[in-house]
């Protein structure tokens, strides 16, 4: 177990560096200069060539990688350039560690970015994960109990349609239908949980539901396939050949097994909306990581990308591992 | 403790004739699979809405240019007034433009849908055979030869699946749609359908290659098990021949479920502001146009979202049945 | 003692049948036999015959699926098909329990042993989930795992199959069944592990005088264990009746071709039957007439073509002991001649 542990973590480890220097290679391989997105309009080129220097864009792309990662573990100053440093030290930022770069466009660091944008993308997460959780298994146990029913096939031709509809529209018909023209919903917003827990609630329905419904619709499906799968089972005749009351056939025995498999694949979704909800960040105006993210690609704002990919990949690589220590848990038959 | 030898009990054989013999002799899985397929009302429905929209995905490009469909003429006469909205009832539906026109420009939304169809479905059908061929290839790969091949593409589908998906669908797009251009794509559209069709096809192959492996290496068991039996543990080979009737199952089922994901990705992509361009049209650039006419000209709105929803739903549900006529297994569950 | 309680168990014409996408799956036609406490019954049949269907249906198991099922069951005078599932439930694993096929696949592989069998314990008796470990551990003992205390802890992949195969049968023992189903409790084990488990069902049986029903595709078995015998074909009784009777006039085709094939003395035991050319009819469309009839090296010996016509009915042969068959009785005395001739022959 603890050996599991140590070479999980050190894969980890490996494995985001692997990341880190594919997602280098990848974006500081742009053809667009990032120093020309860094001026406004009065732009010239000795402008450019002194933000490239300050930006570090001029060092050769192998030290900006070191840089980088330099930065995650001590402080960086933006520009790193003593003669500034001593002649305008206003103008410095400093970037405390764990520093991931400082995006120019928009005049922030990165790392503060993150932390304004991380709270909402969480938000956003932990509520959609609960709803489509609870109503996903809920209802997919319930297709799965009442197969054959109307009301299945309701549940089952509704998940469908919703497994069906792209993210984005629903999202958008949400809002501009049921919020903006008939005023059924509080239209969506973030208000940080601290200051007014219902505000924050509130202005999170729409996404919640948004996200939800499609994680949800894939839910009941999984759901109903596997608690099919497993009241055929042969050990779910013996419970009722011991004379086990139905609903703890039901509970104990089929759930047990069948949702096993589902909690770990819901520890996986999860990682990966908390590494961002694009869309539904998009729709509804939030500034989560996915929306900082899509935002940063469009302005072509590279220490962000790098940042938010980086970031992403992390959540995503250790839910993976938080999901297979689950598992060794949940399932006996697991030994790590 | 101890334990006799005789407690690691063997393989059961079978007696007489297999257990798993099938319900009627003298029918291969293919034909019950066809059979069970043919009696499924719902997979059959949908299999004939996936042909109507195949042909329409042919005829839409000839019928373009014999110039009976008409994508591109602007109709200025006919959207008028404040927002240049469509003139006439329901998105100015007449004769000529069965479905309307688009707001601003004009143009028939009628065949804009249908050339949009067109180039949906060529960009999901492309995207999927990249991702299976590079997921057959790599999984068949993986499983033949094992040890360190099998390691490195284990460790690459791990690399793979680490990055957030749909934030690099967009982020990678600024990097390679410029480099497609270089190698001579024509620039603009070209370059971008190349690019989106390059990148769902690579993210998709990991998990086709998942399956192939596990296919490959449950069928080396099962051989190596018979071979040891009848010519005394010398390892077989396994020929393609063999492999191939067993690997079109699991093919056929995972792309009808890859399919039409990627229907719905190309309009995310669109949606997220790296998608196709108008004035070449596809369900995912219509959409995310249409939806800022949610409210002021439904008919617009409506057209491109329930195609574009409908398609999908064609796939999916096409996908289900053939899910279920090639594994009936939970085609026993229930009892109390 | 009246007239009724001296069967344990009556079934009459008891059907099953499986609607299935591909038609209905007649898995159980017309079967008739009964069961007397302390006796044991062996049923035996290809794969594919019938066997698990018919056991499960004697515990309700087919309610609430799909599968029609009609005919009687009684037990103890009880008719079971009908009965309330309230009172189902209260017989099920504690007047009848069952031993399954697979006792890997049976088990739950998520709950301990112990656990498993302090439910079935706890289902019946109000006690607390310490004393149902309890009773659980002593069966454990009971029924020859060693270590019990420890093993009572362990999940059933970490037993072998012998050890699963004990479990199960502890687990089904935990309430003093008075009638104990078997469904190839052998099949998946080592020689001597089969005679330990074969032995150890014999002594409960003497311990606590309950009926025992053993499924098996094992001659050999039902020779060591049984009293009476039915041997099952596409779902029919083909014959049935005192173990004695059937086995030494053995009355029609199927049954000369299981015990000619069974293995003779000196040959190692547990060794499974040999094949009988052909294989098992589809139960969907079974062959018209004798179901045999397809498979039957002897039909030439009756006249005419009732056998590809004529489903033969099941007839009494001898006191305790009935073949469905439309050879005529000295065909079959000949060919039973003729049938040992060989074996003896074969023999030396
Ligand atoms: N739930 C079911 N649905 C359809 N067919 C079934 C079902 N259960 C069993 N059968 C069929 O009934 C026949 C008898 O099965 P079974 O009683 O398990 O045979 P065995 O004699 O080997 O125990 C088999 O052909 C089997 O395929
Ligand atoms: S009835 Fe005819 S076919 Fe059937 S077992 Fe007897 S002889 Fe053979
Ligand atoms: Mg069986």
């Amino acid at each position: 177990m603890f050996q599991y542990v140590v070479k999980r973590v050190l894969s980890i480890i490996g494995m985001l560096i692997l990341i880190s220097v594919s997602v280098f290679a990848l974006f500081f391989a742009v053809p667009a200069d990032p120093a020309r997105l860094t001026c406004g309009k009065n732009c010239t080129p000795a402008i450019i060539e002194a933000n490239r220097h300050a930006l570090g864009y001029d060092k050769p792309i192998v030290v900006q990688y070191f840089d980088f990662m330099k930065g995650l573990v001590s402080e960086r100053d933006f520009p790193d350039d003593p003669v500034i440093a001593k002649n305008s030290p206003q103008s410095i930022t400093h970037c405390p560690a764990p520093c991931l770069g400082y995006s120019a466009t928009q005049g922030q660091l990165v790392s503060t970015m993150i932390k304004q944008a991380f709270p909402i993308t969480a938000s956003i997460a932990v509520g959609a994960f609960v709803l489509w959780l609870v109503g996903g298994i809920g209802i997919g146990v319930l297709s799965a109990l009442k197969r054959g029913s109307i009301l299945e096939r309701g549940l089952v031709g509704a998940s469908l349609v919703a497994y069906s509809l792209p993210t984005f529209f629903i999202g958008l018909l949400l809002l501009d239908i049921v919020s903006i023209k008939y005023g059924l919903a509080p239209p969506a917003g973030y208000t940080p949980f601290v200051d007014d827990p219902v505000a924050w609630a509130k202005g999170m329905i729409l996404p919640w539901i948004t996200l939800a419904m499609v994680f949800a619709a894939l839910y009941v499906r999984l759901t109903r396939a596997n608690m099919l799968e497993t009241l055929s089972e042969d050990y779910i005749r013996t419970a009722r050949a011991k004379g086990v009351p139905e609903w703890a056939v039901i509970v104990r025995h089929a759930m047990r097994a069948a949702l096993t498999p589902i909690v770990t694949i819901a520890g996986l979704d999860l990682g990966g909306v908390l590494a961002g909800a694009a869309i539904t960040e998009t729709v509804f105006n939030l500034n989560g990581i996915g929306k900082t993210g899509v935002y940063a690609i469009q302005q072509l704002d590279l220490p962000v990308i790098v940042a938010v990919v980086l970031l992403s990949a992390f959540v995503i690589v250790l839910f993976n591992f938080l999901v297979d220590l689950l598992y060794a848990f949940l399932d006996p038959r697991v030994t790590l | 403790m101890t334990l006799s030898a005789g407690e690691f009990a063997a393989e059961p054989v079978p007696t007489m004739v297999d257990e798993a013999q099938g319900p009627v002799a003298g029918r291969s899985p293919w034909q019950i699979a066809r059979a069970r397929l043919r009696a499924n009302r719902v997979a059959m429905i949908a299999l004939f809405m996936i042909i109507f929209f195949v042909v329409i995905a042919i005829a839409a490009p000839i019928l373009q240019a014999l110039g009976v469909i008409d994508t591109t003429t602007l109709h200025p006469e006919l959207v008028q007034g404040p927002g240049a909205m469509p003139t006439g009832s329901f998105g100015g539906i007449s004769i000529h433009h069965p479905l309307g026109v688009e707001p601003q420009t004009g143009r028939d939304l009628f065949s804009r849908i249908l050339l949009g169809i067109t180039l949906d479905t060529a960009i999901a059908v492309a995207a999927t055979i990249i991702s299976v061929g590079l997921g057959v290839v790599l999984g068949l790969v993986a499983g033949f030869y094992r040890g360190a091949a099998d390691w490195s593409i284990g460790r690459l589908i791990d690399l793979i699946l680490a990055f957030p998906q749909l934030l690099m669908l967009i982020a990678l797009s600024p990097v390679l749609v410029q480099r497609i251009t270089d190698t001579g794509v024509p620039q603009g559209n070209p370059s971008k359908i190349t690019y989106i069709i390059a990148v769902l096809g690579f993210f998709g192959w990991p998990y086709f290659a998942r399956i192939i492996r596990a296919q490959v290496l449950s069928l080396r068991e099962r051989e190596f098990v018979e071979a040891a039996e009848m010519l005394g543990a010398r390892r077989s080979r396994i020929n393609f021949k063999e492999l191939l009737p067993n690997l079109w199952a699991p093919i056929l089922v995972y792309s009808s479920i890859v399919l039409p994901t990627y229907v719905s990705a190309e309009a995310a992509m669109s949606f997220l502001g790296v998608g196709i361009v108008p004035p070449t049209p596809t369900l995912g650039n219509l959409l995310q146009d249409s939806v800022n006419y949610a409210t002021a000209d439904p008919t617009y709105f409506l057209a491109p979202g329930l195609t574009l929803f409908i398609v999908v739903l064609a796939f999916n549900l096409f996908g289900d049945g053939l899910r279920d006529a090639l594994d009936p297994r939970s085609d026993r569950a229930g009892g109390k | 003692m009246s007239e009724q309680a001296r069967h344990l168990l009556e079934v009459d014409d008891l059907e099953v049948h499986f609607p299935t996408a591909d038609g209905l799956v007649r898995a159980v036609d017309g079967l008739t036999f009964s069961l007397e406490p302390g006796r044991t019954l062996g049923i035996v049949g290809e794969s594919g015959s019938g066997k698990s269907v018919t056991s499960q249906a004697i515990l309700g198991l087919h309610r609430g699926t799909p599968a029609k099922v009609s005919g009687r069951i009684r037990f103890d005078g009880v008719e079971l098909l009908d009965l309330p599932i309230k009172d189902l439930r209260r017989l099920r694993g504690n007047d009848i329990s069952m031993i399954f096929q697979d006792p890997l696949s049976a088990l739950h592989p998520y709950y301990s042993v112990g656990k498993q069998i302090a439910e079935a314990y706890r289902v019946h008796h109000s006690v607390s989930r310490r004393q149902a470990l309890a009773r659980a551990e002593e069966m454990l003992e009971l029924v020859g795992i060693p270590n019990a205390g420890r093993r009572v802890h362990e999940y059933p992949h970490q037993f072998s199959g012998g050890m699963r195969q004990r479990a199960m049968i502890a687990m089904a023992l935990v309430n003093d069944p008075r009638l104990l189903i078997a469904d190839e409790p052998t099949t998946a084990l080592d020689v001597t592990v089969q005679a330990q488990i074969l032995e150890l069902m014999k002594k409960l049986q003497r311990e606590f005088g309950s009926a025992i029903i053993i499924i098996t595709h094992d001659l050999g078995v039902v020779a060591d264990i049984a009293d009476d015998v039915l041997v099952m074909y596409a779902g029919h009784a083909v014959e049935q009746g005192a173990v004695n009777e059937v086995f030494y006039q053995p009355d029609m085709p199927y049954t000369w071709g299981l015990l000619s094939s069974m293995p003779r003395i000196g040959s190692p035991r547990g060794q499974r039957l040999a094949t009988i050319a052909g294989s098992p009819p589809s139960l969907i469309r079974p062959p018209s007439g004798c179901r045999f009839h397809p498979r039957c090296a002897y039909r030439g010996l009756v006249e005419g073509d009732a056998c590809v016509t004529t489903p033969p009915r099941l007839v009494a042969g001898g006191a305790d002991h009935r073949a469905r068959c439309h050879l005529e009785p000295g065909a079959r005395e000949r060919v039973r001649l003729q049938l040992s001739t060989i074996d003896s022959v074969g023999e030396r």
